[in-house]
């Protein structure tokens, strides 16, 4: 891994202007618009908490948008086109092609993180964070982002295929988002054993009861360290199995 | 060195390769390896690269990831110039790095520098492939069908840029390839597949002495020219030709003065690969 690698996976990464519109532009947009219409019946005192609670889970859709779709779907039209095997003909390992994508990933979630706060920060009534809330917060966002990237790394390298790849993770994406309470039903309204499934999901720990440890209230991290562990968990066995099956074979 | 031994390749139920013997290439060995579409040429290579699951051993002297290996299809990322490309593979800039400055110079490959891959022609395409697979330090190199789909003109100063590289080095070549001549002056083995299976295997010289005889005339098949043919040894040869097999100089000077009186072109030839392959393979 060098500055040629990162550069070289990082203009490929940044080419998907999708990614870019959808990891960055558009939470900033749909957290304008939906914050104007939802807070019309909101009292005024309590604003800033809602709009803060809704900034909390937007900023959800930016790992999954600019990392775990984006990734799948680039990673797997490059695997389509069978351009990792050349590359791996050239002596690069599996290992150190998913290293240089996480890194390269990681500069473009920052990219789209600091696009999300200019974007919304300075125009919004938001709490403000105690500093340990916030630092593990933005911590928990790029955790997050490496547990999606390995698992959209694996779910392309098993199925090397852009469009089943891109079926796969759109289906996934949807049902992290419906399962976290963003689409419209809120986590408390799930089915029992839907709440089970929405609890284990990094997503759903990272954007809803979070808000009270970032306004300084008793937060139990329980949950969220164990969806975190459930993620990379899943997501490490996936990559394995992909990695395993894929492996050359001398 | 390299050794295989007994290599076998199923894909379901079809067996594309199976050897049926050991292989050993030396050090600094050219290897043609030849036949025709079907054969196991991509395959062989394949298995060496542990690209495809095979039985049987195979031997490298190095890890199978330091092969430099130009496939038949090689596929890069459309969203980078080439220039990023070169960069990302040989871990600098490219002016850093007095080989490939070299490469891309031996090749006349400057102006694609700032183009896109999809912008690249078929032969500036094998030309990429070429100058990062030919200025990497290994001991092994193999080029599968690198002149595919390539017009006669390009083919031929590839070629001759190859044999020109790999002069004076002590790399040991694998080399896959439809057109024999292109391998007459770069290969110093063959490997003759069919089937999946080894025809033959050993020096050019050889090969062609155990086929084919010390040297052949060749010349077209007219009323004349049988004639003389049904004097000879005739050998297989491709259509409306006839190629005449001798054992020493005397026959040929024979057969030569016949020919000449009679007024018959001819071609003479000590390792001519074809004409091997085709006795070898026993069909005309």
């Amino acid at each position: 891994m060098n500055k040629y690698t990162i550069k070289y996976e990082f203009l490929n990464t940044l080419y998907n202007g999708y990614a870019f519109f959808f990891g960055a532009v558009f939470p900033v947009i749909l957290l304008h618009l939906i914050s104007k219409s939802a807070l019309k019946d909101v009292p005024e005192g309590s604003k800033p908490e809602a709009v803060t609670a809704m900034f909390i889970g937007m900023a959800m859709i930016i790992p999954l948008a600019s990392i775990f779709l984006s990734h799948a779907a680039t990673y797997s039209n490059e695997l389509d086109k069978n351009v990792p095997e050349r590359i791996l003909l050239f002596g690069f390992s599996e290992k150190n092609i998913l290293m240089n994508k996480l890194i390269s990933n990681f500069i473009f979630l920052t990219l789209c993180m600091v696009i999300y706060l200019v974007g919304t920060v300075p125009f919004m009534d938001l709490e403000k964070p105690t500093f340990v809330a916030g630092t593990v917060w933005i911590f928990g966002i790029y955790l997050l982002s490496g547990i999606l990237m390995m698992l959209s790394h694996g779910i392309a390298t098993l199925i090397r295929k852009f469009g089943p790849t891109y079926g796969v993770t759109m289906a996934l994406y949807f049902a992290m988002m419906i399962l976290s309470g963003y689409m419209g039903i809120s986590v408390s309204d799930l089915p029992k054993q839907l709440k089970w499934v929405s609890d284990l999901l990094p997503t759903t720990q990272l954007g809803n009861s979070y808000m009270d440890f970032w306004m300084g209230k008793e937060y139990n991290f329980g949950p969220l360290v164990q969806s975190m562990l459930f993620m990379s968990a899943l997501s490490l066995v996936v990559l394995l199995i992909a990695f395993k099956v894929r492996e050359r074979k001398n | 060195m390299i050794r295989l031994d007994n290599v076998r390749v199923n894909f379901k139920e079809k067996v594309a390769l199976d050897l049926g013997r050991a292989v050993e290439i030396e050090a600094g060995e050219r290897v043609g390896i030849i036949g025709s579409n079907g054969a196991g040429k991509t395959t062989l290579l394949k298995s060496i690269l542990g690209m495809v699951p095979h039985k049987g051993n195979i031997t490298l002297g190095i890890p199978s990831s330091e092969i430099a290996v130009h496939m038949q299809q090689n596929e890069y990322i459309e969203t980078v110039p080439i220039r990023i490309i070169i960069e990302m593979i040989i871990g600098c800039k490219i002016r850093e790095n007095p080989k490939i400055v070299e490469m891309i110079r031996f090749f006349e490959f400057e102006d694609c520098l700032k183009k896109r891959w999809k912008h690249l022609s078929g032969g500036q395409k094998q030309r990429l492939t070429l100058i990062l697979v030919m200025c990497r330090d290994t001991g092994i190199v193999m080029f599968d069908e690198v002149t595919s789909g390539l017009d006669f003109e390009t083919r031929r100063r590839l070629m001759s840029k190859l044999v020109e590289w790999y002069k004076d080095k002590e790399t040991t070549l694998l080399i896959t390839s439809h057109y024999y001549t292109e391998l007459e002056n770069l290969a110093t083995k063959i490997l003759y597949l069919k089937d999946g299976k080894v025809v033959d295997y050993g020096s050019k010289e050889d090969l062609f002495r155990k086929y084919c005889g010390n040297s052949v005339l060749i010349f077209e098949d007219d009323g004349k020219a049988s004639e003389i043919a049904k004097e000879h040894k005739r050998i297989l040869s491709g259509e409306g030709v006839i190629a005449l097999s001798c054992t020493d100089i005397a026959e040929e000077l024979e057969i030569t003065e016949k020919l000449v009186r009679n007024r018959i072109n001819y071609r003479r030839s000590d390792n001519d690969i074809e004409l091997m392959t085709i006795n070898a393979g026993g069909k005309r």
